[in-house]
């Protein structure tokens, strides 16, 4: 179990490196990033000195050992536009990021495992087709036309719900169902098919020969096997959250990263993107590395496999 | 086995494989209604000129925010409506099916060709190029794509090409994941030894040993694809980094359609729908397309 | 003597896409307190599926009707499903075929073992896993304690099916029904585990229910047999007279197709011919596609020859020619 942890953190940190790295050459090598920022009207050398006094004139590699000295000690850099420590213009919003990701989240868990169960246990039932239904339309509704929908519906008609900021809880309801819509579809989905395929095993027959109550059989022996692939979705679905964040807190009005690395990277604020792809980064490798070792713990072929 | 199974029916003459596959196709309503709902998307985009009453970037200042013709005010001239600039919605409604489907298939092929080429390489040759291979597909997986398509869309300045550019050389992962995995299975067979044997090149293998046999992968991946292609091409627009101002994209329309989202919901309705609509049917094609290839209802 | 287990026209019907499976047809057959009955047939027959009906484990879609299927005089058919949850482990526990994949993989061995005894509230946690490693030592599996902690993956096959006997053995159980318990192993440990087996079912006094395709196997170890053939028992009796003056001739067809019964490895090797589908009306006997002996008769009602020895079977021939030929 220690070595396998060990050798899987030693190939996380690796793909995180490289993957900010390449994050980091995408995003300086595409366009010249002291002219943009200069805007249109500024002459040769206003852009000169712009890209002087940003650091941009120092080789690309240099630039990113700096970032990545930097970045290590927690200093992601200054804010171009408003010139604050890009650290506390991220931990300000954090919180309410976090908040709707982790709502979205819990959200997701409880609508799918519930429904994915049902639906295997009786598979082309109205329960299956009902998930179906959901999953295909769920997996077809653009986030940003649902949350727009849902403003107008709950929020404006209704007036059940607040439909921008993020003041209260309240605030965060329409929001994090809007996220939770992305990720249901995949999640109910995979434990459906996860629980038909465990439900279809010899060792449930012998749990159910051994006059378990069912409930028993079904908890104990196929949902904790089916659950394996779940877990490792989860973490990836709660990247792609943290990501989704973006579209989400822009239609909601809510001031956390996704909609402070959106301003930024309309003004070409460089140093905050480059903050939320390594934030982005990190959580999805630790999520996945967490999933990784929670399924080498309920599973224990995965812990004497190298 | 064990034989807990029915009893075994006596074999009956069945057609080749292709054919079967072909007939429970056209068997199946998803594959039926996805698939047509697609074609009819196809044949509005390539007839678009003769579809579309007007001229779908011509403004008219005197006509702005005309209601849809089932409205008070509506008229059958404009039959669903005009939106903020005197546009007719039904004209850009019917031009952005054109936005859509570019952007769907061209990323859909662009991001085919990366990821099933990948995906061949790391199962045929297994060992230290699969572990080359796993690494570029888990750094890529580790960075967000939609955020890195926005900001290289910001930098470079949003167009169809930069767009289909974007994503194309982002959304590869899933086919490089699952050619992969079904590759590796199938360099496990004695055709594929055989022909190793017989001293074919890896090319040569892989293109005539293998690509048949993952196929009918690809095609449901690259269903799915496609599907996160139109989506992810209506966020960026809507996010207004996606195909620039006149061009009549569906999630640029409800970005300008927003302002009016109270007092003219219909804007924001009509193309929201047309977006659920094209993304449904390419879900629904996937889905048959899956149930087809593997018709023991897992899904 | 009294059965302890009686089944008496059991019919199971299953839906498939073709129409009705009708799977079995009328199985009739009684298990006696302390005997090892085996069925025995081709695969496809119906046997493991009469193992499934005996266990309650037959599939939800399946359909079970039995003139009687009684266990200790008690209808099974009334029982609730409650009642019948009861039965397994205590009454009746099964052994299955493939014991890799008939072990939860991520629950260890002393986990499998105890939960059932703990589920039947039949003593503590102490108790039962007492009682698990006295039975693990009993079948060979040591050291239990250390096994007990051991996952399925980490043992040998055969060290697995033993594991499978010990845990059918942990609710004391009055029958156990074994699923083809030795076709997934190898030829020495199929030997071994035989033995435990048998040692195990004397010793405890139970009944054991073998179902195999090996009458190799039947002659080794069993008191009595019923061989089935597409869904029905055609022959039954006690295996000195099914073996040695088989009355049927599907019976005869297989013991042909062995001809060293010295030799208990010896596997079937399958009779020319295809079993009939079982789907739609089946009248007559289903094998007289295959039968040397089939005249026109066979397509019409086919009584059973019960004989005063105990011996029956299914066939037009009357029990005077059958032994002239």
């Amino acid at each position: 179990m220690l070595s396998f942890a060990r050798d899987r953190i030693l190939l996380s940190v690796c793909v995180l490196l490289t993957a900010t790295f390449v994050g980091f050459l995408l995003l300086q090598a595409s366009g010249d990033l002291a002219a943009s920022l200069a805007g249109e009207n500024a002459s040769a050398d206003d852009i000169a000195q712009l890209r002087q006094q940003l650091g941009l004139d120092q080789p690309l590699l240099l630039r990113y050992w700096h970032w990545l000295i930097g970045a290590l000690q927690g200093d992601l850099g200054t804010s171009y536009f408003t010139r604050e420590p890009v650290t506390g213009l991220f931990a300000e919003r954090l919180g309410a990021t976090l908040t709707l990701a982790i709502a979205a989240l819990v959200i997701s868990v409880v609508v799918s495992l519930p429904l994915g169960v049902f639906a295997a246990l009786k598979p082309n039932s109205w329960v299956d087709g009902l998930l179906s239904l959901l999953a295909l339309s769920g997996q077809a509704v653009p986030s940003f036309w649902l949350g727009l929908i849902f403003i107008s519906f709950f929020g404006v008609t209704l007036r059940w719900l607040p439909i921008s900021g993020s003041d209260t809880a309240m605030h965060f309801v329409l929001p994090s169902v809007v996220l939770a819509v992305s990720a249901i579809p995949a999640l109910a989905r995979l434990v459906r098919s996860g629980m038909i395929e465990v439900l279809s095993q010899d060792y449930i027959r012998t749990a159910r020969s051994k006059g378990l109550p069912r409930h028993r059989v079904l908890m104990r022996h196929a949902l904790r096997n089916a659950l394996l692939p779940v877990i490792s979705l989860t973490a990836v679905q709660l990247g792609a959250l943290l990501g989704g964040s973006v579209i989400v807190e822009a239609v909601f009005a809510i001031d956390g990263i996704g909609q402070l690395t959106f301003r930024s990277i309309q003004r070409g604020d460089f140093p905050v993107v480059q903050a939320m792809l390594v934030f982005v980064a990190l959580s999805y490798t630790v999520l996945t590395l967490v999933a990784d070792l929670m399924n080498a713990w309920i599973d224990p072929r995965l812990r004497s496999r190298k | 086995m064990t034989d807990t199974s029915p009893d075994r029916l006596p074999a009956a003459t069945e057609p080749t494989p292709r054919r079967l596959r072909l007939r429970r196709a056209l068997r199946h309503q998803g594959v039926v209604l996805g698939g047509g709902l697609i074609i009819l998307a196809v044949l509005i985009a390539l007839f678009a000129p003769l579809l579309a009453p007007a001229d779908p970037i011509a403004q008219n200042l005197t006509g702005r925010l005309l209601p849809p013709v089932w409205l008070d005010g509506g008229s059958t001239e404009h039959l669903l409506g005009t939106d903020h600039l005197g546009r007719d919605y039904l004209s850009r409604l019917i031009y952005g099916t054109r936005v859509s489907l570019i952007v769907g298939l061209s990323v859909m092929a662009l991001s085919g060709v990366i990821g099933t080429t990948l995906g061949f390489i790391a199962g045929y040759f297994g060992g230290r190029v699969d572990m080359v291979v796993m690494y570029i597909i888990t750094t890529r997986l580790t960075m967000p794509s939609l955020l890195i398509a926005l900001a290289l869309i910001a930098i470079i300045g949003g167009s169809l090409t930069t767009m289909i550019l974007v994503m194309g050389l982002l959304f590869w992962d899933r086919y490089a994941v699952v050619v992969r995995t079904a590759t590796a299975q199938i360099v496990q067979g004695d055709f594929v030894s055989a022909a190793r044997v017989a001293g074919a090149s890896a090319p040569w293998i892989i293109w005539n040993e293998i690509r048949p046999n993952v196929m009918h992968h690809v095609l449901v991946i690259a269903t799915l694809e496609m599907a996160m292609a139109v989506l992810s091409e209506a966020s960026l627009s809507f996010l207004g980094l996606g195909v620039p101002a006149p061009t009549p994209s569906w999630g640029l329309m409800i970005a300008e359609g927003r302002t009016f989202l109270f007092a003219k919901p219909y804007l924001v309705w009509i193309p929201g729908i047309a977006i659920f609509l094209m993304v449904l049917a390419i879900n629904m094609l996937g889905d048959g397309l899956r149930d087809i290839s593997q018709p023991d209802g897992r899904r | 003597m009294t059965a302890l287990l009686s089944l008496s026209g059991l019919t199971v019907d299953i839906p498939v896409a073709a129409g009705t499976l009708h799977a079995l047809r009328g199985v009739t057959l009684d298990v006696r307190e302390g005997e090892v009955f085996a069925i025995v047939g081709e695969s496809g027959c119906g046997k493991s599926l009469t193992a499934a009906a005996i266990l309650g484990l037959l599939p939800d879609s399946a359909t079970l009707r039995a003139e009687r299927m009684t266990w200790d005089s008690q209808d099974m058919t009334r029982m609730s499903r409650r009642q019948r949850m009861a039965m397994s482990g205590p009454q009746i526990s099964a052994i299955f075929q493939d014991p890799l994949t008939a072990l939860n993989p991520i629950l260890s061995v002393g986990e499998q073992m105890t939960e059932g005894f703990l589920a039947h509230r039949l003593g503590s946690r102490s108790q039962a896993r007492a009682r698990a490693a006295e039975l693990l030592e009993a079948v060979g599996v040591t050291p239990a304690e250390r096994r007990m902690a051991q996952f399925p993956h980490e043992l040998s096959g055969g060290l697995r099916q033993r594991v499978m006997i010990a845990m059918s053995l942990m609710c004391h159980p009055r029958l156990v029904v074994a699923d083809e318990p030795t076709t997934a192993l190898d030829v020495t440990t199929q030997v071994e585990i035989l033995r435990l087996l048998q040692d195990r079912q004397k010793e405890a006094g139970l009944s054991l229910v073998l179902i195999t395709h090996d009458l190799g196997v039947v002659a080794h170890i069993a008191d009595r047999v019923a061989v089935m053939y597409a869904g029905e028992v055609v022959e039954q009796g006690s295996v000195a007279q099914v073996v040695g003056s088989p009355a049927h001739p599907y019976t005869r067809a297989l013991l042909d197709c062995l001809p060293d019964l010295g030799q208990p490895e010896r596997k079937l090797t399958p009779i020319p011919g295809v079993v009939p589908a079982l789907t739609g009306d089946l009248t007559g006997c289903a094998f007289r596609n295959r039968c040397p002996h089939a005249h026109a008769a066979c397509a019409g009602g086919i009584p059973w020859h019960r004989a005063d020895t105990g011996q029956g079977y299914r066939c037009v021939l009357a029990p005077t020619s059958e032994e002239a030929a």
